[in-house]
């Protein structure tokens, strides 16, 4: 290239000025719309989506917490109520058995006394029946007395101790 | 002696408004504007939610820095700004960078770091007068006394002028050292009778490496450092000029 | 002839009158950076934000350096002076 003039070491020249305040503002506008708009576009993208990561970590994390308490708090209603049931039972079955031991108690007493009863009975029975023998006894032995001859006094006698052993009997 | 002291050279000249003069100046800024723009459409393709590609990194890198860089010099609501950082450091580092390939630093131009420091002095008289209404604005030349008026005016002034001879100086500076190194290897050479001729094209000898390791601090650290805080002052000016009151 | 030749004499010698300058900001940066060095031995935690402020003031530091620098350049490669002569 072929230079028409040099121009001095220090000049002010309008039309350069004008120029490189142009050329300033055309390089401005590339870096702005072609480097940096884009840029940071993207770092900004992906600064939100950190974030809104982080914002979905915390909340699921809030959320799993709740769940286990809630399930904490289930399991201890769980057992409270297992607890309540088994203790309702025992008492169920505590009544229920006194119940059962009430009424055998009674069912047996009852036996005893029918058994005592029948007995009671029973011995009467016997007692009249005995009483009875002895009397067919005696007036047997009285007869086989008779048929001997004894005296007024023996026969006497005989008599009597006759009916004190019965009576003793 | 050839390009120390010269200012940019005429590439061409439109013929419209009387001829207006194209310098190389602007000719290095559209380059420099069309590589950018490649490389961002470069960095961008295909951008994904969870980046795959080593050139989404980068670029996210890039950013994150600018981005990173305003939020904790400004203040995090004043993220929109990085962008017009963004455009400052890369147009002063890659204006300052194009020496190393042989061109002319931009910002030794002198147009080029002034109308910079115009835009922030725009920048901040505007977010001046917005926070305290023109009345304010205008008022807070007179403060804390009338009499100061002269010197807040000029303080008001050399901001801008002060950035813009700062940046201007020191790449120029640097320009105008790597040349009077350049011209001194020369003639060094020429005394050691290591200075050739081949096919009309001269070679020196000493010229092969001692320039590329001063050119590391001039052009790269010195481009680099510049380039920052330029970015730094603008932000701080336009915060402060915000957050007055 | 000659008055060009004492013009430009002149602005040699005020070119590098002014880079004198350079002692300013060179005590000054030195000042700053080996008390930002005390400060990071102190704490090293705060490292990034010193060696931040530490730039900043060190490059507003630089700025009269700067200045002198420009004001030679110019001397020397724009000459104001030699315009004036005719």
């Amino acid at each position: 290239m072929v230079y028409a003039k040099v121009t001095e070491f220090l000049t002010i020249d309008p039309a350069t000025i004008v120029l490189t305040l142009c050329n300033t503002l055309i390089l401005f506008l590339v870096l702005k719309h072609f480097l940096f708009d884009k840029v940071n576009k993207v770092i900004d993208d992906r600064q939100n989506e950190i974030a809104e990561s982080y914002k979905n970590a915390d909340e699921a994390q809030k959320k799993a917490e709740n769940l286990a308490a809630e399930y904490d708090e289930k399991i201890g209603r769980a057992k409270e109520e297992g607890a309540e049931i088994v203790r309702a039972a025992t008492v169920k079955a505590q009544s229920r058995s006194d119940e059962i031991i009430a009424e055998a108690r009674a069912e047996a007493k009852g036996i005893v006394d029918n058994a005592n009863d029948e007995i009671e009975r029973e011995k009467k029975i016997m007692v009249n029946q005995i009483k009875d023998e002895i009397a067919e006894l005696a007036v047997s032995a009285a007869s086989a007395v008779a048929e001997k001859e004894i005296s007024l006094e023996d026969n006497e006698r005989l008599i009597e101790n006759f009916i004190d052993r019965v009576g003793e009997q | 002696m050839d390009g120390i002291g010269q200012g940019p050279k005429v590439a061409f000249t439109l013929p419209i408004f009387g001829g207006i003069e194209i310098t190389e100046t602007i000719v290095i800024g559209w380059l420099i504007i069309a590589a950018v723009l490649l490389v961002c459409l470069f960095l961008t393709r295909g951008l994904a939610k969870v980046p795959t590609k080593k050139r989404q990194i980068v670029a996210e890198m890039f950013v994150g820095f600018v981005n990173n860089m305003v939020e904790t010099t400004m203040g995090k609501r004043w993220r929109h700004y990085a962008p017009y950082i963004a455009t400052l450091l890369v147009y002063a580092v890659l204006g300052a960078l194009v020496s190393l390939l042989g061109l002319r630093s931009m910002t030794a131009d002198f147009n080029v770091p002034l109308t910079w420091a115009l835009m922030t002095f725009i920048l901040i008289t505007f977010y001046k007068i917005k926070s305290g209404g023109p009345g304010g604005y205008l008022k807070g030349f007179a403060s804390p006394i009338p009499l100061m008026l002269p010197l807040n005016l000029l303080s008001e002034v050399a901001t801008p002028v002060s950035m813009a001879f700062r940046m201007f100086g020191n790449v120029s500076g640097g320009a105008v050292i790597t040349s009077l190194i350049y011209s001194a290897l020369a003639g060094l050479s020429k005394l050691a009778h290591l200075a050739f001729d081949v096919g009309g094209v001269g070679f020196n000898v000493f010229q092969l490496f001692i320039p590329a390791v001063l050119s590391v601090y001039f052009d790269l650290f010195s481009g680099c450092i510049q380039a920052y805080i330029f970015a730094t002052l603008t932000m701080v000016y336009v915060s402060g000029a915000a957050e007055e009151e | 002839m000659l008055e060009k030749a004492i013009v430009l004499g002149c602005s040699a010698v005020g070119a590098g009158l002014a880079m004198i300058a350079g002692i300013g900001p060179g005590i000054g940066e030195g000042y700053a950076v080996g008390k930002t060095i005390e400060s990071i031995a102190r704490q090293p935690e705060a490292k990034g934000d010193c060696t931040r402020t530490m730039f900043i003031g060190v490059a507003m530091a630089e700025s009269t350096g700067i200045y002198a620098f420009v004001v030679a350049l110019i001397l020397m490669f724009a000459n104001p002076f030699i315009g004036k002569l005719s």
